[in-house]
């Protein structure tokens, strides 16, 4: 059966690769991009963040050669060398909140005897997603294609050229200021720390290979469409104006809805609501936390995809959103409570910065202190009343941090945004439309991978894997005394 | 008895909870007579008599204490920390 399986993974690959390489033959030249004077950073060389509203590059554009609209080869001189470097350590600090955030963020809150499968599970993940953001993903999240789906052309990252001699690079229509392979390094750091979020809901009883397949076919088939109709100019939540400046819908909303359709599907851990659930090391996870805090920078203020005025405003309203996320829930653990804790102070750091991620290019401080109160208590009551409500075993709460996070923070996006700061109105309704969409199609089709994955190897360890602990009987490792 | 458990069956137990909670207490010792039983063991059967002689009838009492005493792991009757979930 596995024997199979692989076969099956293999050929394929190769069946895209061959695809790949045919479309290299038969393809007409790359097309040569129009060039902005050298250091050019104005509006039309730039888009204003990763949404790129309409409305706010389309003014500049009469005065500017017209902005290209396909991925393609330009003059090196024509690369923002500040920018590039900027987006090249945002690129490692959004990868950094995965490899160790999130593996800590979720190992520390685990039980003792599934730590080494839940790091597992995070560094596994971002193996996988990064082959299939390499192979498929990218091309069809970032290139121009249909309203719905991008194109082929860059399929196992074909066309993603550097030439020396010729002094040419390749650059994504969405940053063509920027080598694109940095551009599709920093949205792969995305498609990675979005399915290793999901983790969080499946913790402690789903089998190895499940999560592996699961996630893979996820990343492709849920969350590259998502990335599309949100990101890319032609999709058509950008077309229909729903902002999101670093991913509230795409990452956050989109993570918290799969964690709990995977939640409902997979049950409850043996013992859950009778037993102690004894977090492992709960000083993991705030270093964890940390390391989430401080690559969400690279997160939000990347996302403006320049080392300009917009991405220091996005790190001031990151900063002030986590601080008041983090009080907002601590204060309402108090009061409910009785006692501050600190897996409380952490999660509501993590609650602010994941509402503060859709509106982070589009609002001004004060808002961002609104939207981090906001998320704080919305998520306390996600991670606790919502929770007993729903009924469902979210191991780590990622709907409850995560999904709410993500929804208030879409909404409140709609009501704050300011044309001053993203050149762009928010519409509550528009936002709300994004929102619903996005949750429905994440549940749908996560529904379905899980009951594909299911058919393929199973989901759910035996009573006795789960008893014993899932790193011992699934990976024969063991922590030391 | 925790060590012996891990090394000869794989399994680990919580000791901590398995010193305040008589119904663990008892499923632990039940599964240590099984295997005992099916493999032969008499020294693990040996250990898992004296638990259920000293430490369950011990439990039983302590599985209902006071208010007073218990107010920094019990928040409300019948809510114990991390059961319902973590936070």
């Amino acid at each position: 059966m596995r024997i199979r399986q692989l076969l099956c993974l293999f050929m394929w690959m190769l069946g895209i690769h061959g695809f790949a390489v045919a479309q290299d033959i038969g393809q007409t030249p790359v097309p040569q991009l129009s060039q902005p004077a050298s250091g050019d950073t104005s509006a039309a060389a730039l888009p204003t963040s990763q949404v790129a509203p309409t409305e706010a590059v389309a003014a500049p554009a009469a005065i500017n050669p017209p902005a290209p609209t396909r991925p393609g080869l330009v003059p090196q001189s024509q690369i923002n060398a500040a920018d590039t470097a900027w987006m090249l350590t945002s690129t490692a600090l959004v990868l950094l909140m995965t490899l160790p955030g999130i593996a800590l963020f979720y190992g520390g809150m685990v039980r003792r005897k599934n730590f080494i499968n839940t790091l597992a599970s995070v560094v596994a993940i971002a193996a996988v997603v990064t082959l299939l953001w390499f192979a498929v993903g990218y091309s069809i999240a970032f290139t121009p294609g249909s309203y719905y789906l991008g194109g082929l052309d860059r399929l196992w990252f074909s066309g993603l050229d550097y030439m020396k001699e010729g002094g040419q690079v390749a650059v994504s229509h969405i940053a063509p200021h920027l080598p694109e392979s940095v551009f599709s390094m920093y949205q792969l750091s995305f498609a990675i720390i979005t399915a290793a979020l999901v983790v969080g809901a499946v913790v402690e009883r789903m089998k190895f290979s499940a999560l592996l397949w699961f996630m893979g076919l996820w990343s492709v088939v849920v969350y590259a469409p998502i990335a599309h109709w949100v990101w890319e100019p032609g999709g058509w939540l950008t077309q229909l104006g729903v902002l999101d400046f670093a991913g509230g819908s795409v990452v956050h909303i989109n993570a918290g809805v799969t964690g709990l359709v995977c939640a409902y599907v997979l049950g409850p851990r043996k013992g859950y609501g009778k037993e102690p659930f004894q977090p492992f090391n709960l000083g993991l996870t705030m270093v964890g936390t940390g390391l989430l805090w401080v690559g969400w920078f690279g997160f939000n203020a990347g996302s403006s995809l320049a080392a300009d005025g917009r991405a220091g405003l996005a790190m001031a309203v990151t900063q002030i959103s986590a601080a008041a996320g983090a009080i907002a829930w601590m204060a309402g653990e108090w009061v409910v409570r009785g006692r501050p804790s600190l897996l409380g102070l952490c999660s509501g750091a993590v609650a602010g910065l994941v509402a503060i991620t859709p509106a982070a290019g589009f609002v001004t401080p004060r808002a961002a202190l609104l939207i981090g109160v906001a998320a704080g208590l919305a998520c306390y009551w996600g991670a606790t009343g919502l929770k007993r409500l729903l009924g469902a075993d979210d191991s780590l709460d990622v709907f409850g941090v995560h999904g709410i996070g993500g929804i208030v923070g879409s909404l409140l996006t709609g009501l704050l945004a300011s044309k001053a700061v993203g050149g762009s109105v928010g519409h509550l309704d528009v936002q709300l439309i994004g929102v619903l969409v996005v949750v429905a199609y994440s549940a749908v089709m996560s529904l379905v991978l899980l009951w594909a994955t299911r058919w393929m190897v199973g989901l759910r360890v035996d009573d006795n894997t789960e008893q014993v602990g899932l790193d011992l009987s699934l990976h024969r490792e063991q922590l030391g005394n | 008895m925790h060590v012996m458990l891990r090394r000869k069956t794989g399994r680990v137990t919580d000791t901590e909870w398995l010193a305040c909670n008589v119904e663990y207490a008892r499923e632990i010792v039940r599964f240590s007579r099984e295997w005992a039983q099916t493999q032969g063991d008499a020294e693990l059967a040996d250990l898992a008599d004296k638990l259920a002689g000293v430490l369950i009838p011990t439990n039983q009492i302590q599985t209902k204490p006071k208010v007073n005493e218990t107010h920094l792991t019990i928040e409300t009757p019948g809510w114990v920390r991390y059961v319902q979930g973590l936070r």
